[in-house]
């Protein structure tokens, strides 16, 4: 034990900067702008209204993005056309293939690019395996979301079966597989041209990425992700109404404080990590000790504020929604406490970076996974999302507390809900899987972009268990609800408690098996293998061979083109306003 | 499990004297398709008493059928069950038939047949998707109505219209059908078994369900007799009783008809009973696709102008299975071409008023599943 303690303070006395926080304190305090001092309070100050307004937008961003996507996945799992995907028809598939295609060329130039400026050096020891398993996975993916789907076609029927449903998944990770694949590729083959810097190549390569990403982003805004901020900015102008016989303050107040913990739990999740100067910087606002214990605190604070909202709306539906809410969201913080309680004794603490750093041999599911399955069940019920979703019932209580509350009020709920959603994902993510840690492999320097890109999919990926259970199952009955919490859930969640614990007391092997590691650290610690030299383009295609040279010039010219025609197409999104037609629905299924 | 082991829950004197909450569910209510009000008195969620309460969509068919002549008359009657509006066109035309001794060609019959079971597919198909919204799944109503989009084309390949089809006349049927019809039939006959399977697979043997709809809303076969309850909801009870069978029509007596039944009278019973009907119907449809080829259409003696149609003075009762249960028409003819008197006997008034006795006792989480499983439409209680 003393040696992991010793490693531990090692590593902390060595990061004076723990988090974009204390980092941005410091930043302030030496004179940001020549002759500008701030003092403490002001700094304060600043920083809160900062971080306040950063988490404000980051929140509604996710929150939309999730929402829009989750309407997307689910019109794809019950095989219909969704909301957004009334402009993709046919005239549009060759467009569509060619900016996908863009994407394929950009992106990886991006990741070079990325790769090229923090300085970062690539290696088939850090790339080979991944860029065969990401070429693997998007040709499946192609194939499926081109070949098999397509066959299967309007003859099958929703997406319900296992078959269905890896082909789904495998067709939407196609692009961004193929994507990673070839930027890893690019980022390789450009470092085995050691002899040369070659000038404008990668601010080339970086400009048309940028084009190209743009011009895709406003493509899926056209089609996919528009309909989200026009709800967005539609809700924030309708009209806010208050029942006559409403209690005033009580129903004013109530949607605030259902988001206030809402936003509050953002402050401890760490999205990521960053190496700057051999320190190691977490992104997250302030890494507490308490940090789990303050997520179920905000969990706890959410359900007095949706009593509120019920009492205060003076509506039978409203009324009984709350009181479904304050049952069930009673009935399952125990087992929600006891599962997270489970990670903290096998982490040691209750700190969320610990519990990251605890799991970097091996994810905390494999020993906790009786944990994590009570966990992601409680979280479900937690967050409002079917099957449990009882309080809001649509079709029996129209909405239960939120019957009364219109235009950002009732967004407010909505924003709770879905950044609720996000919010168990992270937890699941950092007490289960491992947080961002992942293979790094943009180096060192890259750090802060792999963490954050590991964090993410790993997010996302719980994210689409969520929308996949709204998409199958009916929901379950309030007494039925109380009945599967109390008599198997909380039983059993003391048992797996139980176990963990004489598990870690008894330095069982199970429990025993992670390590404190400084992989992290580690990283940091690699050095710049190979210097690139400063050459003219004249003198760098002086020394070229003739397959380097090919392969300059073919690249310039693919990106030149992609840029051109991403530029043409963006010029016909944008500006050329055009409403396609209905498809004509054909009858296909006479075969 | 016996029947007096169902999940009611007794109603007791309240000793608090708590004042009691009466639920207004509907006109306007996302679980209810069409305009009707139940007003749901209960002790917290726990339903005591339903008063249903009907005549949001009265339109008075009955008194507008004697201002038109017949072919108006089928037209109007069959908006009233407009997810299965075959079934008045023929009950229409079966009067009229009754009444002048009209003989209809065997292959006219045959289509009949056929169009009748591909009706009580496609309600039965939007009373999946329903019920699956009354439970809380938001997946079966989106699969069941692409189901039902493909046999609605069908309908219209037929007779040229989705919902009313208006094809079967007095003497036979309207027109031929399409070329390769049966070939169509046939293909989606192949293609809807295994949609069902689908459906079964990932709706019917879902543990929620199970445990949402097993042993609740039981309905006594004596007390749903007493109440005439017909069709599925009787059927679900144990009482194996369906007019094509009893009282054939059509071409049912020519055919081997098995009459599924429940055993507890609940909503999963009345869910499965519709579900092995819709096999059956296929099993129908595939046995009337040898005969539709060739004979005639229609009776050559009947006049061909169904709107100028005079009917003779009689008095007629004849009744159909509609998916619903028995849809009864009295029509009262005075020897001009419009109809002196009709009455529609509609099952879905009989089940209506079941409600209350069925949800008695149970949360209100189940009155929308128990009123998903009688499968009410209101077009026919108001008329």
């Amino acid at each position: 034990m003393l040696p992991m303690l010793a490693i531990l303070q090692q590593r902390y006395d060595m990061d004076e900067a723990r988090t974009v926080w204390e980092a941005m304190r410091a930043w302030l305090n030496t004179e940001p702008l020549p002759g500008l001092r701030f003092s403490p309070e002001v700094a304060n100050g600043i920083m809160l209204v900062t971080a306040l307004l950063l988490i404000f937008l980051l929140e509604l961003m996710i929150t939309i993005g999730l929402q829009v996507w989750e309407r997307r996945l689910m019109a794809r799992m019950q095989g219909r056309r969704g909301p957004q995907e009334y402009g993709e028809v046919t005239p549009q598939r060759f467009r569509r293939i060619f900016m996908q295609i863009g994407v394929l060329i950009g992106l990886p130039a991006l990741l070079y690019g990325i790769n090229y400026w923090t300085g970062g050096t690539a290696g088939w020891q850090q790339f080979g395996g991944w860029i065969i398993l990401f070429f693997a996975v998007g040709m499946m993916g192609l194939i499926n979301r081109l070949m098999i789907l397509p066959a299967l076609g309007r003859m099958q029927a929703a997406q319900t079966s296992v078959w269905r449903f890896l082909a789904t998944l495998l067709s939407l990770l196609a692009w961004p597989s193929l994507a990673a694949c070839g930027g890893m590729l690019v980022a390789l083959l450009l470092g085995f041209i050691p002899k040369a810097h070659i000038p404008f190549l990668p601010q080339l390569t970086v400009l048309c990425t940028v084009v190209a990403f743009v011009l895709y982003m406003s493509y899926m805004l056209r089609y996919y992700w528009r309909q989200g901020f026009y709800d967005t900015i539609k809700i924030f102008f309708k009209e806010d109404t208050v029942p006559l016989s409403a209690d005033k303050l009580l129903y004013l107040i109530a949607p605030i404080l259902v988001y206030l913990p809402a936003l509050l739990s953002w402050v401890v999740i760490p999205f990521g990590v960053a190496a700057v100067d051999g320190q190691i910087i977490y992104y997250m606002i302030q890494d507490l000790n308490v940090g789990l214990l303050l997520i179920i605190a905000d969990f706890a604070m959410f359900l007095v504020a949706v009593i509120m909202s019920g009492y205060a709306s003076n509506n039978k539906y409203a009324l009984v929604g709350a009181m479904r809410e304050a049952a069930m969201l009673l009935t399952y913080e125990i087992p929600m406490l006891m599962s997270l309680l489970c990670v903290a004794i096998f982490a040691g603490s209750l700190n969320l970076t610990e519990i990251v750093q605890r799991q970097t041999m091996t994810w905390g599911i494999l020993p906790l996974f009786p944990a994590f399955i009570i966990y992601f069940v409680v979280s479900l019920a937690e967050t409002n999302r079917p099957p449990f979703d009882l309080p809001e019932a649509q079709n029996e209580l129209l909405g239960g507390y939120l019957v009364e509350y219109s235009g950002m009020r009732f967004a407010l709920f909505y924003v709770a809900e879905y950044s609720n959603v996000f919010i168990v994902s992270a937890i699941m993510t950092v007490c289960f899987f491992g947080g961002w840690k992942g293979p790094m492999f943009l180096g060192p320097d890259g750090l802060w972009l792999t963490s954050l890109f590991w964090f993410l999919l790993k997010t996302y990926a719980v994210c689409f268990f969520f929308i996949w259970a709204r998409s199958t199952m009916p929901r379950i009955r309030v007494d039925q609800i109380m009945f599967f919490s109390w008599k198997f859930l909380l039983p059993a969640s003391v048992v797996v408690m139980a176990a963990t614990a004489l598990g870690v007391v008894n330095r069982h092997p199970w429990f025993s098996a992670n390590q404190i590691a400084v992989s992290d650290v580690d990283v940091t610690a690699l050095q710049r293998v190979t210097q690139f030299q400063t050459l003219t383009t004249a003198e760098a295609l002086a020394v070229m061979t003739v397959p380097e040279k090919a392969f300059f010039w073919g690249y310039n010219v693919l990106c030149l083109f992609f840029g051109l025609f991403i530029l043409m197409m963006a010029w016909r999104i944008l500006f050329v306003a055009r409403r396609h037609p209905q498809p004509r629905r054909e009858v296909s299924w006479t075969g | 499990m016996t029947r007096s082991s169902d999940r009611r829950v007794e109603i007791r004197r309240d000793p608090l004297l708590t004042e009691k909450l009466v639920y207004s569910v509907g006109p306007q209510h996302p679980s209810l398709p069409s305009p009707l009000e139940l007003r749901v008195q209960a002790d917290g969620e726990l339903i005591e008493r339903i008063t249903p309460e009907v005549g949001f969509m009265h339109r008075g068919v009955e008194q507008l059928v004697t201002q038109r002549n017949y072919a108006q008359a089928a037209g109007l009657l069959s908006r009233c069950e407009w997810l299965a509006g075959s079934n008045a066109d023929w009950l229409v035309a079966d009067a009229i038939e009754r009444i002048e001794g009209i003989t209809i060609p065997a292959r006219a019959q045959w289509l009949r047949t056929l169009v009748l079971e591909l009706s009580r597919i496609g309600n039965h198909l939007f009373w999946f998707g329903n019920l699956g919204l009354e439970a809380g799944a938001y997946t079966p109503i989106f699969i069941s109505l692409r189901e039902r989009e493909m046999l609605l084309d069908l309908l219209e390949m037929l007779s040229g219209h989705r919902h009313h089809h208006g094809w079967i006349v007095p003497g036979g049927v309207r027109t031929a059908p399409p070329e390769d019809f049966s070939g169509h039939v046939r293909a989606f006959c192949l293609w809807f078994q295994g949609r069902l399977d689908e459906y079964e697979d990932f709706f019917s043997d879902n543990a929620i369900w199970i445990n949402r709809s097993e042993l609740i809303g039981t309905l006594e076969p004596e007390f749903a007799f007493e109440h005439g309850a017909t069709g599925p909801v009787l059927r679900g009870s144990g009482i194996a009783h369906d007019l094509r069978r009893d009282q054939p029509y059509a071409m049912y007596g020519e055919l081997d008809l098995h009459v599924p039944t429940g055993e507890y009278g609940d909503v999963l019973d009345r869910y499965r009973v519709r579900f092995v009907e819709m096999r059956e119907s296929l099993r129908i449809i595939e046995h009337c696709l040898a005969y539709i080829d060739n004979g005639e259409l229609r009776n050559a003696e009947v006049n061909p102008d169904f709107a100028q149609m005079a009917v003779s003075r009689g008095e007629v009762y004849t009744a159909v299975e509609s998916p619903r249960g028995e849809l009864g028409l009295t029509l009262v003819s005075d020897g001009t071409n419009r109809p002196n008197r009709m009455h529609l006997r509609a099952p879905s008034l009989y089940h209506l008023f079941l409600l209350d006795e069925l949800c008695r006792g149970y949360l209100l989480a189940d009155l929308f599943v128990i009123y998903g499983s009688l499968d009410i439409m209101i077009g026919e209680v108001d008329k």
